[in-house]
């Protein structure tokens, strides 16, 4: 081995290869011509412009930090001033006639003519409109146009910048400016990815008692979108349409998992021909949905339409959550298809939630239990113990 | 004599390529970087972390923390754990054989109570002796396993997901401590994209000089030692420059040991944790990206630019040598093992990308 690497080494084509790298890594081998200028260059302008640079950046970082450090505590001041005005004018019963004038008498006590206090004064007055609920719309609406905001939403959801556009739904939708719900729907028809889940949970906030948007709604539905949703539902049950339905019938898996929830949040029932429908789709997501929602829809069919669903079900995840169920709502039949299922099974993760689901509906079958007779004895046994001490 | 001159200029010119090379990459590396943190930026405003704190349509998160002899700093890490703010999340704590009083310290700190274990092993491990739950409701999120030492954090790794009742886990150290946002940071790809998301990370910092109060940061400082300040900037180096870039392109293949979310459910494909690995995380993404990519599905591999982890890093040159040395191995062992993937059309991102960006740059950067 060490022979045949020293004749590698040794060998006159790698010897030339070696020269040839040489040569060309070699500043000994350059011509005059490109050499000098290069040490020249090198030596009176690219060293001392990266010098004179570093010198530079760094004067720039500490000319920064002392000025930040000598505005500090005048800087720390602002932020509290501010909740304290917003605090006292929203919650202290404040005469509705006198806020502008206390609006513009406080803009004088803050650098409110530099951009970034007039941000800050727009981000809190915004954050505690969005946190507290049941604020005085008038009230909010007077300090909105006393700081000049007014128009601020109306250039930002006009910019063509899509962050701008975005920030300026988004303050639509906070502070409830239900007179701009066309232009945001032009924007979410507009089709821009960028806005699209934007505009759509503005729309949902600003409608009254109407899901239409939902409706054109295409392709798969994010998780975020759809807990967004339903966070402003179960905020605000007004806004859920009576013609819930509707999403139900839809081609979108995701629009159908969605009403299934909404409809679960306003404890709304479906007909029994309906579900049975649902828990045969083909997306997995709205099997599970439907089967979460069945002892509600369907509280006398409940057990049978699980085991029926078990029966012809491929899913391992969605099988776990009927055996959930069925321990949680079973009667004597889901007990007698546990029983079934739990020596069939090869599944262990099954056989396991099916034992918990026996040890659930009756707490005497393993006293009675031979599990010498069961297959996989060894690992039931093992199960059984578990499931004995945690319930 | 001659011959060790023309090497030694062959050297020269390798070594110059290589860091004009090395230099350009960082350059684009940078420009990435600052692409990703101003859409990130962009996307602050718009958080909703309020609402995943209470909404219970959210996904379930399991966080996994092996613990071995860590009986000085476990407490203070099970209580950030705890104090997470998310509305379905469980934390599982792996004892992995502690030869010191760690799992008795638990114990009574957390008030645990010994019940039996099953769980169907998805993933093979070493044999669990023991799993405790609190009595006291307060720890009710809390589960600890005691298994038999398996000689690595993977094996730990593995029985916390075997144990795991939720779709998506968290992996970080007994001795790292959380963010109280940091699942609902982390989530976020997850629930927000179209796109399957199997694996992301977030910025780590050290905790050395820092003060923690009941498991949260209270004040951040400067490490005093010398090492630590010099892995201060060199995490800031790795994750600002690596790792937000190559997450902006799709082709991160680290998520830190430290704090990392995943998918369990491509985990338990891939195979988990590879326990004989040196560098078990990168391993591990590795693995997972070459499954997504055999099975021909789209993924995305994500990076959240705040740092949500604060960790314990050697201050002593010894203990540090060992670790870096061991990371360095880890690399070069994973790259070998997976080393058809190196320029394969067949592996998109993972084979012209990633992996020649860590065999190239990371790897020979080493020697």
């Amino acid at each position: 081995m060490h022979e045949k690497l020293v004749s590698i080494f040794l060998a006159p084509e790698f010897r030339k290869i070696l020269q040839k790298l040489a040569d060309l890594a070699s500043p000994r081998q350059w011509p005059e011509k490109i050499l000098h200028p290069l040490i020249w260059t090198l030596e009176f302008v690219a060293i001392p412009c990266l010098i004179l640079l570093a010198v530079f950046g760094v004067s720039l970082l500490l000319r920064k930090e002392y000025h930040y450090r000598i505005r500090k505590p005048k800087l720390e001041v602002i932020p509290a001033k501010i909740d304290l005005f917003l605090a006292e004018i929203l919650f202290m019963d404040f005469p509705i006639d006198q806020i502008s004038d206390e609006v513009i008498r406080f803009k004088n006590q803050i650098p409110f003519h530099r951009n970034w206090c007039e941000n800050l004064v727009l981000s809190k007055f915004l954050d505690l409109k969005r946190n507290v609920y049941d604020l005085n719309l008038d009230a909010v609406s007077r300090i909105y146009s006393g700081f000049g905001f007014e128009n601020r939403s109306a250039e930002l959801i006009n910019n063509p910048d899509p962050y701008q556009i975005k920030l300026g739904i988004r303050q639509i939708q906070i502070l409830e400016l239900k007179s701009k719900r066309r232009e945001i729907r032009n924007i979410w028809q507009s089709n821009q990815d960028d806005l699209e889940s934007t505009s759509l949970i503005a729309l949902i906030a600003l409608a009254d008692n109407n899901l239409e948007a939902l409706q054109h709604y295409r392709g798969p539905m994010p998780l975020s979108d759809e807990i967004r949703i339903l966070e402003i539902l179960e905020r605000n049950p007004s806004c859920i349409p009576n013609n819930i339905h509707k999403l139900l019938r839809s081609n979108n898996p995701s629009l159908i998992v969605l009403g299934i929830k909404i409809m679960g949040i306003n404890n709304n029932r479906v007909s029994l021909e309906r579900t049975k429908r649902l828990l045969k789709h083909s997306c997995p997501k709205v099997r599970r949905a439907t089967i979460r929602q069945l002892s509600s829809w369907a509280p006398a069919y409940t057990v049978e339409l699980l085991i029926e669903t078990y029966k012809r079900e491929n899913e391992s995840s969605i099988k776990t959550l009927i055996i959930q169920l069925l321990a949680l709502q079973g009667n004597q039949s889901s007990l007698s298809f546990a029983r079934i299922c739990f020596i069939r099974e090869r599944d262990p993760l099954l056989k396991f939630e099916l034992l918990k689901c026996i040890q659930a509906l009756d707490k005497r079958y393993f006293e009675s239990l031979d599990a010498n007779r069961i297959p996989d004895h060894y690992l039931v046994s093992e199960m059984i113990n578990h499931i004995k001490e945690t319930q | 004599m001659e011959l060790t001159k023309d090497f030694l200029f062959g050297l020269q010119f390798f070594g110059a390529l290589y860091a004009v090379c090395y230099l350009i990459s960082y350059v684009s590396l940078g420009v990435f970087s600052v692409r990703a943190l101003r859409i990130y930026n962009k996307k602050k405003p718009f958080a909703y972390n309020e609402i995943l704190k209470k909404s219970e349509h959210t996904l379930g998160v399991s966080i996994i923390a092996p613990v071995y002899n860590e009986s000085e700093t476990a407490i203070y890490s099970i209580k950030s754990l705890l104090a997470q703010e998310y509305a379905k999340f469980e934390v599982i704590i792996v004892n992995d054989g502690s030869t010191d009083n760690t799992l008795e310290l638990i114990s009574t700190v957390f008030q645990l109570e010994q019940i039996p274990y099953y769980k169907p092993s998805q993933i093979p491990t070493q044999k669990i002796k023991g799993c405790y739950r609190s009595k006291n409701p307060a720890y009710s999120r809390l589960m600890v396993l005691d298994k038999v030492n398996g000689g690595s954090k993977a094996d730990a790794s593995n029985a916390g997901i075997n144990a795991s009742n939720y779709p998506i886990f968290i992996c970080t150290d007994g001795d790292s401590i959380l963010r109280k946002d940091s699942i609902a940071q982390l989530i976020r790809p997850f629930i927000e994209e179209k796109t399957r998301v199997i694996a992301t990370g977030a910025m780590i910092r050290i905790s050395n000089a820092c003060v923690f109060t009941d498991g949260a940061l209270t004040q951040s400082n400067f490490p005093s030692n010398f090492l630590a300040r010099f892995q201060e900037l060199e995490y800031i180096r790795s994750f600002l420059f690596g790792r937000m870039a190559l997450g902006h392109i799709n082709s991160l293949l680290l998520v830190s040991g430290g704090l990392g979310m995943f998918d369990k459910e491509i985990v338990i494909k891939a195979g988990g944790y590879w326990h004989k690995s040196l560098g078990e995380d990168l391993e591990l993404v590795t693995r997972m990206r070459i499954f997504m990519h055999e099975q021909k599905e789209e993924f995305l591999v994500d990076y959240i630019p705040e740092t949500l982890c604060w960790t314990e890093v050697p201050s002593n040159l010894n203990i540090f040598i060992r670790q870096r040395a061991r990371w360095g191995r880890g690399l070069v062992q994973t790259l070998f093992q997976h080393r058809n993937t190196l320029g394969s059309p067949m592996y998109g991102r993972t084979g012209l990308l990633a992996v020649p960006y860590f065999f190239f740059l990371s790897s020979v950067s080493l020697y």
